[in-house]
């Protein structure tokens, strides 16, 4: 749903993946990248809606977002590795959303989806921040327009 | 010493999907292992009733992010038949090579990620990537080839889009191909380089008793098409494999499980046909030890000198030796793409047309897991009446319940810790992927 309101709404050179089943594909996905955005859901104590925030880039993610995962890798496994092999892209932020109910059904919980469409918009405002900051980085870096 | 004793382990990880092992034990002796999968039924073939025979390819690729063109190539081959249509030429070597992508990013995850740590004594890809990034970095490279193969052929990674029935919705040009060939020497290199490197890893003594079963056609080792043969004489078509294998509930799981048919009784001194030659009745298992057991010397030759030069040879039935057999079919699959591409001519139309019509068709190719089938029938407007879809992992419980017990018996006197880790590997050296077959998490293990 993050994604779907995203789409067709960032600057040039940026592109927007939906629906990794499989977070190993992370690596491909992210492959080149400077910058990325990664929104997943999560299931804690919090309360469902709640956004958690985290700056991979700068810090390893919490020790408890890393193990069990009813897929192959989690994404914070994949997050990992990519950081032990050295791949990992320059700026990587996590977005999770607290989910209340993960069970097949249609629509999303009116908390959830409120909590979605404001990390749309921080993560529009956010990429549009970043990508005006690279953007002049790499004009002061090479004295042409990035 | 109580009586009675229920050892819980840790969930189960580097496993895509959900569930629980039960295994009772009495005098030393393994009563009962059940491998309980109670993640929700999925409901795909239900949900494929009522739409439209162009919808089932892209509808059932979303069962599985691992492994999405299996589903798509059996839905379209099943499909097709049903239209009375034929794809052959460039268009049915483009799905050959689009599997081969698949085959190369599915095992590179499977080798370098889920069943590497086992054998390294790591407990994650993750603490294997920091002790060992020289050993996983390559694996890394290798699937993104895998990916890159796909993404090329089939419009994106995960979830391909270019696959329709007839065909493709567009043909890749001669020098988009030509651009893959040197990251495919890459993978072939590889690959070779990581079966040297697992050939020499200590592998525990373990032997599969059931049937291997895979698709076989003459020439090739079988991906996309072939008909279904059997380590013990079966050979059929697609369309009677609902005469030879049946599915059954059992109360401990969600998925279904798979067994070959039992036979009618014969009359006395009648000939025995040879699609009959199979062990009826029993747990049969696919995947790469059936395929390499049925197909091995139709490997591409790169394959082929690999499996020789690291001691390879069929039947190889000792399952921890599957991580052997999947970095040969990683080199198989990078040797074939570059045949393939090297033999590559722009089709003169990406599509043959397929017309609707009322009938039933079976479609089966060689997942990465093993085989996978699908059958629909479909009314004349091609609105789809019914669907059956039987994954690798559901065809693979019965031996892999089997291979538990053998192993357990083996290691009863193992501390509870290194037994529940052993049973782990076990279950990792077949790959299993639950969410196919319908998650698997906690072991109990009962010393009644």
């Amino acid at each position: 749903m993050v994604v779907r309101r995203l789409q067709g709404r960032f600057p040039l050179a940026t592109s927007t993946v939906e629906g990794l089943d499989e977070p190993a594909g992370l690596f491909a996905a992210w492959d080149g990248a400077h910058g990325v955005w990664i929104i997943d859901a999560a299931r804690c104590a919090a309360a469902p809606g709640t956004v958690f925030r985290f700056r991979a880039d700068e810090r390893p993610l919490p020790a408890q977002l890393i193990g069990p995962s009813t897929h192959t890798l989690s994404v914070a496994d994949a997050v990992e590795i990519g950081r032990a092999l050295g791949g990992l892209p320059r700026f990587v932020v996590v977005h999770a959303i607290v989910g209340r109910d993960f069970s097949r059904g249609e629509g999303l919980d009116p908390d959830v989806a409120a909590a979605a469409r404001g990390v749309a918009a921080t993560v529009r405002a956010e990429v549009a921040r970043w990508a005006a900051r690279y953007a002049a980085a790499c004009t002061t870096a090479t004295g042409h327009d990035a | 010493m109580p009586s009675s004793r229920r050892i819980t382990v840790p969930p189960l990880t580097r496993v895509e999907g959900e569930g629980r092992l039960l295994i009772r034990v009495s005098d030393g002796r393994v009563d009962e292992t059940r491998l309980n999968i109670f993640e929700p039924p999925r409901f795909f073939e239900a949900l494929l009733r009522g739409r439209a025979y162009t919808e089932a390819a892209d509808i059932t690729s979303r069962i599985c992010g691992i492994c999405p063109v299996a589903y798509q190539l059996s839905a379209l081959a099943a499909i097709e038949q049903i239209c009375g249509v034929g794809v052959d030429g460039q268009l049915a070597a483009l799905r050959r090579l689009l599997y081969c992508g698949e085959w190369i990013e599915s095992h590179a995850l499977h080798v370098f990620l889920l069943h590497l740590p086992d054998f390294l004594g790591c407990d994650s890809g993750l603490e294997l990537a920091r002790e060992h990034p020289a050993v996983v970095r390559p694996g890394l490279e290798l699937k993104k080839i895998g990916n890159t193969l796909m993404t090329l052929i089939g419009g994106r990674a995960v979830h391909p889009v270019n696959a329709r029935v007839g065909g493709w919705y567009r043909a890749p040009t001669r020098g988009e191909l030509d651009r893959l060939v040197g990251p495919l020497e890459r993978a072939r290199d590889i690959a070779r380089d990581t079966a040297r490197f697992v050939a020499g890893l200590d592998f525990p003594d373990d032997e599969v008793g059931a049937v291997f079963v895979a698709l076989r056609q003459s020439g090739q080792y079988a991906i996309e098409r072939g008909r279904i043969a059997s380590s013990e004489g079966l050979d059929i078509a697609a369309a009677d494999y609902d005469s030879h294998f049946v599915e059954e509930q059992v109360p401990w799981s969600t998925a279904l499980h798979s067994t070959l048919a039992p036979l009618p009784p014969l009359p006395p001194h009648a000939p025995l046909a040879p699609h009959a030659m199979s062990a009826a009745g029993g747990s049969y298992l696919v995947g790469p030890l059936a395929r390499f057991a049925l197909n091995a010397r139709w490997l591409a030759p790169a394959a082929r000198e690999t499996a020789a030069e690291v001691g390879l040879r069929p039947p190889e039935r000792n399952p921890f030796r599957s991580i052997i057999v999947r970095c040969v079919e990683m080199v198989h699959a990078a040797d074939e793409a570059l045949r393939i591409i090297g033999d590559y001519t722009e089709p003169a139309f990406p599509a043959v047309p397929a017309r609707p019509r009322a009938g039933i068709g079976h479609g089966v190719t060689e997942a990465p897991r093993g085989l996978l089938y699908h059958r629909y029938s479909t009314d004349r407007d091609g609105t789809i009446l019914d669907a059956k879809i039987v994954a690798p992992t559901s065809q693979n419980q019965r031996p892999l319940e089997e291979d538990l017990r053998d192993v357990v018996e083996r290691s009863l006197d193992l501390p509870e810790a290194d037994l529940a880790r052993r049973c782990e590997r076990v279950i990792r050296n077949h790959d299993p992927c639950i969410s196919c077959a319908t998650h698997f998490l906690t072991l109990d293990i009962d010393r009644g």
